[in-house]
């Protein structure tokens, strides 16, 4: 199974869960913005969920099918078509060989996940499959790039024995309906959350914050009212993480993301929490998010009980094909 | 001294922190405390990051939660660390060897060496003798990979950073910024002042060439040098 690039569009790379043990050398995590997208996509073609995936910013990209491929799409921010026919998301999907997808406008989100049977091949570098162009891993796709998928899966095997491979063919079950992206993203207080002044915390919690176009998989930018310290603060560096919301001296938040940096200096004035990674990879350029606060041991227990959702998925996808 | 505090930075780290300052004997307590975790970690570790006066410890909830069947895997983190504080602090036996890392000075890379002069009222070979005249400590890996944020610079050659950042610093620039010096080890934008470049790779196939707790020393080459050294 494999795929060649034939427009990059805006920005795609591959990626999987992520690149743990090496951010005291300075390389970040990386990995999907959208890792519960990416784990959707990957259990749907009988994937281990953490596989590398394509990630897809926005529309224009377009790809050409040199094999027969099984693949499933998760996310937004674009939808597939061959030609004028819509390829369903969040289902198994046969595509034959010769076809050619384009990735087109859709009106929300940012993010879309693009799995292939068996994961997408990528030099592990690291320990991870994750593209991070300075650490030497992977790279933003160009035309012309070829792709490949690795071994299929048992359970891909028997997704395939269900569909009819003579033309396009979507499986008549999938992950259920879709759920509008939350206006809200929630938050931990930051370690300098008490640094901030009282007008600032109510700005913060009470009031909206637009994505701005500087924003990439390193971070995101946003705009809103000011957020002020109560004393200017000179800060040595420490480690940051995604997630970590810093405001930089021109009093604006910035929140950073799977490629940023893992060490930084501004004050921090809130985490947003692990689940809430995936509504905010959904958020775009001229999206306007509001943040609510939340005690660290309900983060806890929602990050516990979002793992057990997966693991349920992943159980229904096997008794959908029956192993 | 021990610690200050410690802190959860999100549901997956906890940061130890000890006085803010940029400081030897502090940073070597974050170094001994990052040894003793790595060399026998709680469950549920996955990595740490030391900084000047920090170490921050990444761990999984879910593994915690799993094996343990602990709900607040932060209390159980946290007395996981208070028992390697009170463990014996390693002693160190053999001598720490010292990196020694050629840099050559020439204007053509150390583009803000001239500009530099004027700012601190030194000449250019004052300032070369003076960055190479010192042992540095590498505090910290960050910002990309591989930089090293190494110190601590003479007094004579503190100077802000630049009030606007050059949009592209090539890899192997050497440069200064308040008590720091460091290098760039992919073209980049960069606020540091620009003194000279190495030809050594600060990262290359997956593995950086400092380690927070390296000791670093510079020694001046020519261009000439800088040439062979690149092409072996």
């Amino acid at each position: 199974m494999s795929i060649r690039i034939r427009k990059a569009g805006i920005l795609s790379s591959l990626q999987d869960h992520g690149r743990f043990g090496f951010r005291r050398f300075g390389v970040p995590s990386s990995g999907s913005m959208d890792q519960y997208s990416a784990a959707i996509a990957n259990l749907l073609v009988g994937n281990h969920r953490q596989e590398a995936v394509l990630e897809i910013t926005m529309q224009g990209l377009q790809v050409e099918f040199l094999e027969d491929s099984l693949v499933a799409f998760s996310g937004n921010g674009s939808r597939p078509y061959v030609g004028n026919q819509p390829i369903d998301i969040n289902k198994p999907v046969w595509i034959p060989q010769y076809s050619v997808m384009d990735l087109k406008y859709h009106s929300v989100g940012c993010h879309l996940y693009m799995a292939i049977a068996g994961g997408w091949i990528q030099e592990t570098v690291m320990s991870s499959r994750s593209s991070y162009a300075a650490a030497g891993a992977g790279h933003s796709l160009v035309a012309g790039d070829v792709l490949q998928g690795g071994q299929p899966s048992q359970r891909a095997v028997k997704i395939v024995e269900q569909l009819d491979t003579s033309k396009i063919n979507m499986a008549h079950w999938g992950y259920g309906a879709m759920e509008a992206i939350p206006d809200t993203v929630r938050v931990l207080r930051g370690p300098e959350w008490y640094d901030f002044t009282s007008a600032s915390h109510d700005n913060w919690m009470n009031t909206l914050y637009t994505v701005t176009t500087s924003s990439n998989r390193m971070g995101y930018r946003l705009s809103g009212n000011a957020l002020q310290l109560k004393h200017a603060k000179e800060m040595i560096s420490t480690a940051v993480m995604m997630g970590t919301v810093q405001v930089t001296p021109d009093e604006n938040p910035l929140i950073l993301l799977a490629d940023a940096q893992t060490t930084g200096g501004y004050p921090r004035i809130a985490q947003v929490i692990e689940v809430d990674f995936p509504v905010l990879a959904q958020k775009r350029p001229g999206d306007k998010i509001g943040f609510v606060l939340v005690e660290p041991d309900i983060a806890e227990s929602l990050f516990i009980s979002n793992e057990k959702q997966l693991l349920r998925l992943e159980k229904a996808v096997q008794s959908k094909i029956g192993i | 001294m021990g610690p200050k505090s410690m802190y959860r930075i999100s549901e997956k780290a906890i940061t130890i922190a000890w006085e803010e300052k940029i400081d030897l004997d502090i940073h070597r307590q974050v170094m001994q405390m990052d040894a003793s975790i790595i060399a026998d970690p709680f469950i549920g570790w996955i990595e740490n990051v030391p900084a000047y006066h920090t170490l921050t410890i990444f761990y999984d909830p879910l593994v915690i939660h799993r094996r343990l069947q602990v709900d607040d895997s932060f209390n159980y983190v946290e007395q996981a660390i208070e028992k390697y504080f009170q463990l014996p602090q390693p002693v160190s036996t053999s001598d720490i060897e010292i990196l020694k890392v050629p840099v050559c000075y020439d204007l053509s890379f150390g583009i803000d060496l001239t500009e530099l002069s004027h700012t601190l009222g030194l000449d250019i070979e004052e300032i070369v003798r003076l960055h190479t005249s010192k042992k540095y400590h590498v505090f910290m890996l960050g910002f990309l990979p591989g930089f090293p944020y190494m110190g601590v610079l003479p007094d004579a050659l503190t100077v802000p950073r630049k009030h606007i950042p050059s949009l592209k610093v090539p890899a192997g620039t050497v440069a200064i910024a308040s008590q720091q010096t460091g290098i760039y080890p992919v073209d980049s934008p960069g606020g540091w002042h620009a003194i000279g470049r190495t030809p050594v790779s600060l990262f290359k196939e997956g593995k950086a060439y400092f380690e927070p707790g390296d000791i670093v020393e510079f020694y001046s080459i020519s261009l000439q040098e800088f040439d062979q050294l690149k092409k072996a």
